[in-house]
C-alpha cells in the first residue's frame, strides 16, 4: 500500500474552528486522484517492465533527484500537490516498486548513491550494485563498521593482514547487505564491529547469529579494563529522538542472541552508549586492532589467503636484462620516431571545430597515423628481423606463439548498432 | 522408507481420527446467569446472534476440516422471523457431496451431555472459529431460557421448548427435544432418528428461537442480515447463500428478504490448520490434552501425540524408546496413566517434542491467498451499505497484513489483516459535518455478537517523542487522525472510512467461554503496526 488516505483538506474540506462550520472548494481538488506514487509508476513502468520482460535498459541513466526534477512537470500537469518535504517519499515510492517488481534501481536507470564503501589495501571502493560482485572477492575477511572514520584508522592495520573494512554508514543498506551474503559465500570470513548501543545492536541482529558482533560490549570493555560506567569521557548520554524498539522486546532479543547475551547490559543502554571511537581513545588504535584481530582468529581459525594474495604474480621483473632493455628499447625508439606528428596531431585536437566521434578518430591516429610510421620504420624491421633469426637458429618458438585479439569495447559496439538501427543524427 | 516416513505413514487413519474429550460442567446450559456468564453478554438480545454465530461457526470449521482444497464448499441457509415475530427459525445447510461421515451428529448423546464438555476441538489450538460441544448445548438451551427469563429463580418445572432441533446429516434426519427440570439439576434429551432417508447427503442444523418482547425491537431482519454478512465477509473459500426472511415485514407488504450470495473466491486451502505445535502449549495444557480424552481405553498416546506436529515428524519409535514399550500406538491412555512413572514420562514427552520444535516457525498459513484480497473483502462490504455510501475506485482500497510470532511459550504466529475503504468522497463534500468511521473486527475471519475492538494497552511514542496509549484500536486509529466522533473534527484529519480489522491466530485465548471476548495481549504491538500502515 503506497497511497495515502486522504485528509479532509485534500478533498477541499476545511473547518472553521467548529465541525459544523466548514467552508467547502468549488471543484473537487485533483489531487485526491493523482497521487506521487502514480506519477513515480508512470515514469518508471515501462523501464520495470522492460526488465521484466528479460529484456535491458538502455535509456538514460538518472538519479534519484534527477528523476525527481524530471517529475516536477508531470506533478503540476497531473495537479499532485508537493513540496520539497515530499522528495523523501518520493524516493521511497522508487524504492518500493523496485521491491515490488523485484528490480535493482540501476537496471531501471537509477544511480543509487554509494551507500557504504569498503577500504582495502590502502583504496576505498564504493559499494554499488555494479561493484558487489568485484568487492566480495577482497580480503580474506571482512569486518563491517559503522563509522568511517574508525574504518579509515583501523585500515592500515587491517591492509597488512589483508582484511577489508567496511564502512555502513549506520544501518546496513540493500547493497551492503548484498555484499556481506555474497562475500561469505565467496569464502570471506565476515564480521561486525558497532557502538555498544541500541541501535548498534539493533544492525547486528538484522545480520544472521553466525556473523559475529566484534564489540563494542562488556567484553571489550572488561579486555581493555576500561569498564567504568562513570566515566563521562567515554559514556555518553542516549537520547533518541523516536524510541527504537519496546525496552521488553530489546531485552528479549538479547537474551535469544547468544552474540548479545551476557555481553550486553540492556539496562545501561536505555539511557547511555558507548561509541567505538570512545574506545579508540582510551586504549589506541593499535591495540584496539590487535584485539579485533585476536577475536577474528578465535571466531574464525582459518581463511583463505588466495582472496588476497595472487600465486601467479606478473614476473616481468625477473627477466633478463637484455629483454628488459630492449622492451624498453622499443618503447623508446618508437616515440623518437612519431613525435613529429604526435605534435602534429596535439595541435590539431586543440581547436577542433564542431564535435569529432572520439573512437573513429583514436582508431585513425593509432592505425593510419602514427602506426603507420612504425610499420614503415627500417630499425624496428631490422630488430624484428634479427630476433626472428634468432629464434629461427636456436628454435625457441618465440614466432609461433599466438597474439591474443584485443577485446572490443561491448558498450560503445551497442551504442553503435543502436545508431545504426536508429538513424545517424549527422 | 526412512523411520519419519514410515511414521507419517502408520495409522494415517488414526490421525484423522477425532478425539474426543471432556470436563465437568452443570446445568447453567438452562439458565440465564449461566448464559450471561458464558457469553460475556449481560442482555438476551445479544444472545440471538452468539447463536447465529455458533451455527455459522460450525459449519465453516467442518467443510475446512473435511473438505481442505475443494472449490465447491458451499453453506446454504435460512434464518426467517415468523409472521407474527414470535419466533426465529436458523437453518444453516453445508454441502457434504462425498457423504463423508459427521460424527458429531453420531454423538450427540455424548455432545448433549450437560454434565461435561466433549468435543473434537477441546484444548486443542488451531485457527479454527467455534468450538462444537459447548456451542451446541448452548444453542439448544437458549430456548428454555429466553422462555423463562426473569423467572429462573423459584419454580422448579418450567415452561418447556417443544420446537425441536434438528440434525440432517448422512441421510439421517434426528431430532432432539431437551424437558428441564431446573430444581432437580436434571435435563433429559430426547432424540429421536427419523426412519426416513433424506434425499441429499448435506449437513443441516435448524433450530428456533422464541423472539421474546424486550429484543424485538434489535432481533430484526436487518441486524440478522448484517450479522451474517460479518460472519461471512473475510470468509472467502467458501461460497454463501443465506437468506433473512421477516415474514412480519411480508405480511405489512413489505419485501422483508434479504439474500447473502456470496460466491467462493478460490479453494480451501490444503494445508489448513492440519495439526498444531508443542509450542502453543503450556506443559498443564499439554497434561490437559491428553488426561481430558473421552475414550481413554480405545485412544492410544500415539493417537493423541500425533496431532502435534513434532508428534507427527518424529519417527514412532523415539516414542517407543521413551515410554519403554514395543509400540506406543497400542499403550492407550488408561493404561499409560496408570504406571508409576507417568507424571516424569509426560515431563518427559513434552520435553522431547518441546526439543524438536523449531522454535523459529514459519508465517502462519493464510485461509486466502493474499492475492486480490483487497478486492474480495471490499466487494463484500460494498454489500454491507447503500450503493454509493464507499469510494467505489478499486484505487482508494487500502489493505495491509502485518505478521507477527510470540517469543515465549506459548509460542505461535499470527497475522492482523486491515482494510479501509473510505467514504463516497462527493458525499462528504456534500455535508462533512456528520459522517465517521466505523470498524468491524474480526477474530479468525469470525464476528462476535457486538464485535472485538482488540482491548489492551496499546502504547507507541510520536513522533515529537510523547509516549502515548490507547485502550482499543479505535482509540488508536483516532490517535493516527481518523474520525470515529460525530462532535470533533479538523481539516487535517483523515476523512472517514469503514475499517475491517482481521485476527488470525493459531492461538487465541478468550476470556468467556462463546468466543466473544479476547485477551489481545500477544497482538497488540502487531495490530498497532498494522493501523500505523493504514495510517502513514
Amino acid at each position: 500500500m503506497t497511497k495515502k488516505i486522504p485528509t479532509y483538506g485534500s478533498i477541499g474540506v476545511k473547518f472553521s474552528g467548529h465541525s459544523e462550520k466548514y467552508l467547502v472548494s468549488s471543484s473537487r481538488p485533483k489531487a485526491t486522484t493523482t497521487y506521487i506514487v502514480d506519477v513515480v509508476k508512470e515514469m518508471l513502468m515501462p523501464r520495470i517492465n522492460i526488465v521484466r520482460s528479460g529484456g535491458k535498459y538502455t535509456g538514460g541513466m538518472h538519479s534519484q533527484d534527477n528523476l525527481w526534477y524530471n517529475a516536477l512537470p508531470l506533478f503540476n500537469k497531473r495537479g499532485v500537490e508537493y513540496d520539497n518535504d515530499s522528495r523523501a517519499g518520493f524516493k521511497t515510492c522508487i524504492r518500493n516498486l523496485c521491491k515490488e517488481y523485484n528490480v535493482g534501481r540501476e537496471q531501471i536507470g537509477l544511480y543509487a548513491s554509494p551507500w557504504g564503501a569498503m577500504y582495502f589495501r590502502g583504496q576505498w571502493h564504493d559499494i554499488s550494485f555494479d561493484t558487489i560482485k568485484e568487492l566480495a572477492e577482497k580480503g580474506t575477511d571482512i569486518i563491517f563498521i559503522e563509522k568511517r572514520d574508525v574504518v579509515q584508522s583501523l585500515g592500515k592495520y587491517a591492509s597488512k593482514w589483508g582484511i577489508a573494512l567496511v564502512n555502513t554508514h549506520g544501518h546496513l543498506s540493500k547493497y551492503t547487505e548484498d555484499l556481506a551474503e555474497l562475500a561469505k559465500i565467496t569464502g570471506a570470513n565476515i564480521a561486525l564491529l558497532t557502538d555498544y548501543d541500541i541501535p548498534g545492536i539493533l544492525i547486528a541482529s538484522k545480520l544472521p547469529e553466525n556473523v559475529p558482533r566484534l564489540g563494542i560490549d562488556e567484553s571489550t570493555l572488561d579486555y581493555f579494563k576500561i569498564n567504568d560506567k562513570e566515566d563521562t569521557t567515554m559514556v555518553i548520554p542516549y537520547i533518541p529522538k523516536v524510541s527504537r524498539i519496546d525496552a521488553k522486546v530489546f531485552f528479549n532479543m538479547v537474551q535469544k542472541d547468544k552474540r548479545f547475551r551476557d555481553k550486553v547490559d540492556t539496562d545501561f543502554l536505555h539511557k547511555r552508549k558507548i561509541e567505538i571511537d570512545a574506545v579508540i581513545a582510551k586504549v589506541g588504535e593499535k591495540k584496539f586492532w590487535k584485539y579485533l584481530q585476536k577475536l577474528l582468529g578465535e571466531k574464525f581459525p582459518n581463511r583463505n589467503y588466495l582472496r588476497v594474495i595472487e600465486p601467479r604474480p606478473d614476473l616481468s621483473k625477473h627477466y633478463p636484462l637484455i629483454i628488459k632493455q630492449a622492451q624498453l628499447f622499443v618503447e623508446s625508439h618508437s616515440k623518437n620516431i612519431t613525435e613529429d606528428e604526435s605534435k602534429k596531431i596535439e595541435k590539431q585536437l586543440k581547436q577542433v571545430k564542431g564535435f569529432i566521434e572520439v573512437k573513429k578518430k583514436e582508431k585513425e591516429i593509432l592505425d593510419d597515423r602514427l602506426g603507420k610510421i612504425l610499420d614503415e620504420d627500417e630499425t624496428l624491421s631490422d630488430l624484428a628481423e634479427s630476433v626472428e633469426a634468432i629464434d629461427k637458429e636456436y628454435g625457441f618458438g618465440i614466432a609461433d606463439i599466438e597474439i591474443p585479439e584485443e577485446e572490443e569495447d561491448d558498450d560503445d559496439d551497442e551504442e553503435e548498432e543502436e545508431e545504426e538501427a536508429g538513424g545517424s543524427e549527422k | 522408507m526412512s523411520e519419519s516416513k514410515q511414521a507419517r505413514h502408520q495409522g494415517v487413519s488414526n490421525n484423522n481420527k477425532d478425539i474426543f474429550s471432556f470436563k465437568a460442567s452443570n446445568m447453567q446450559f438452562f439458565r440465564a446467569d449461566g448464559m450471561k456468564e458464558a457469553t460475556g453478554y449481560g442482555e438476551p438480545k445479544d444472545w440471538y446472534f452468539v447463536a447465529i454465530k455458533e451455527l455459522l461457526d460450525n459449519n465453516i470449521d467442518w467443510l475446512r476440516d473435511n473438505y481442505r482444497g475443494s472449490e465447491h464448499a458451499r453453506v446454504d441457509g435460512s434464518f426467517t422471523i415468523s409472521k407474527d415475530y414470535s419466533q426465529l427459525t436458523c437453518r444453516l445447510r453445508n454441502s457434504n457431496p462425498e457423504n463423508k461421515p459427521v460424527k458429531a451428529f453420531t454423538l450427540l448423546p455424548n455432545i448433549l451431555n450437560y454434565n461435561m464438555t466433549f468435543g473434537s476441538k477441546q484444548n486443542e489450538y488451531r485457527a479454527t472459529r467455534g468450538q462444537l460441544g459447548d456451542g451446541l448445548k448452548r444453542l439448544i438451551g437458549l430456548p428454555f431460557i429466553l422462555q423463562n427469563l426473569g423467572d429462573d429463580q423459584s419454580a422448579f418445572f418450567k415452561k418447556q421448548w417443544d420446537t425441536p432441533m434438528y440434525f440432517r446429516a448422512n441421510g439421517i434426519e434426528r431430532q432432539v427435544t431437551v424437558k428441564v427440570n431446573l430444581g432437580a439439576s436434571q435435563a433429559f434429551n430426547q432424540i429421536v432418528e427419523s426412519s426416513q432417508r433424506l434425499n441429499h447427503t448435506d449437513t443441516e442444523v435448524e433450530i428456533s428461537f422464541p423472539i421474546i418482547e424486550e429484543v424485538r425491537s434489535y432481533v430484526s431482519a436487518l441486524a440478522i442480515e448484517r450479522h451474517v454478512r460479518l460472519n461471512t465477509i473475510a470468509t472467502t473459500d467458501i461460497s454463501f447463500n443465506i437468506k433473512v426472511i421477516d415474514e412480519y415485514a411480508q405480511a405489512q407488504g413489505y419485501k422483508g428478504l434479504a439474500v447473502i450470495d456470496q460466491e467462493a473466491k478460490h479453494p480451501i486451502p490444503k494445508n489448513l490448520h492440519n495439526s498444531t505445535s508443542i509450542l502453543i502449549y503450556h506443559p498443564v495444557e499439554f497434561v490437559n490434552r491428553i488426561e481430558s480424552v473421552f475414550d481413554r481405553e480405545n485412544t492410544s498416546v500415539y493417537e493423541v501425540i500425533r496431532k502435534f506436529e513434532e508428534g507427527a515428524q518424529m519417527p514412532k519409535s523415539e516414542f517407543d524408546k521413551l515410554l519403554k514399550v514395543g509400540d506406543t500406538n497400542k499403550l492407550s491412555i488408561a493404561e499409560f496413566m496408570k504406571r508409576p512413572d507417568y507424571q516424569d514420562k509426560m515431563l518427559e514427552l513434552y520435553n522431547l517434542l518441546l526439543n524438536t520444535s523449531n522454535r523459529n516457525p514459519d508465517k502462519i498459513s493464510l485461509p486466502f491467498p493474499l492475492k486480490d484480497r483487497h478486492k474480495h473483502l471490499a466487494e463484500r462490504i460494498y454489500a454491507m451499505y447503500p450503493p454509493k455510501y464507499l469510494e467505489q475506485n478499486p484505487d482508494n482500497i487500502y489493505y495491509t497484513i502485518q505478521y507477527g510470532t510470540t517469543t515465549q511459550i506459548p509460542i505461535f504466529n499470527f497475522a492482523f489483516e486491515m482494510l479501509a475503504i473510505p467514504l463516497n468522497i462527493d458525499s462528504i463534500r456534500e455535508d462533512p459535518s456528520n459522517k465517521q468511521s466505523e470498524f468491524h473486527g474480526l477474530v479468525n475471519s469470525s464476528h462476535a455478537a457486538l464485535g472485538t475492538r482488540f482491548d489492551g494497552r496499546y502504547f507507541w511514542t510520536k513522533k515529537n517523542g510523547y509516549a502515548h496509549q490507547e485502550e482499543d484500536i479505535v482509540g488508536c486509529l483516532s490517535q493516527f487522525g481518523f474520525v470515529f466522533s460525530a462532535y470533533y473534527r479538523n481539516s487535517k484529519m483523515k476523512i472517514p472510512c469503514v475499517f475491517l480489522g482481521n485476527l488470525i491466530s493459531q492461538r487465541v485465548d478468550y476470556t468467556e467461554k462463546s468466543k466473544a471476548k479476547m485477551d489481545a495481549s500477544p497482538f497488540l504491538p502487531t495490530i498497532l503496526k498494522a493501523v500505523r500502515k493504514l495510517a502513514s
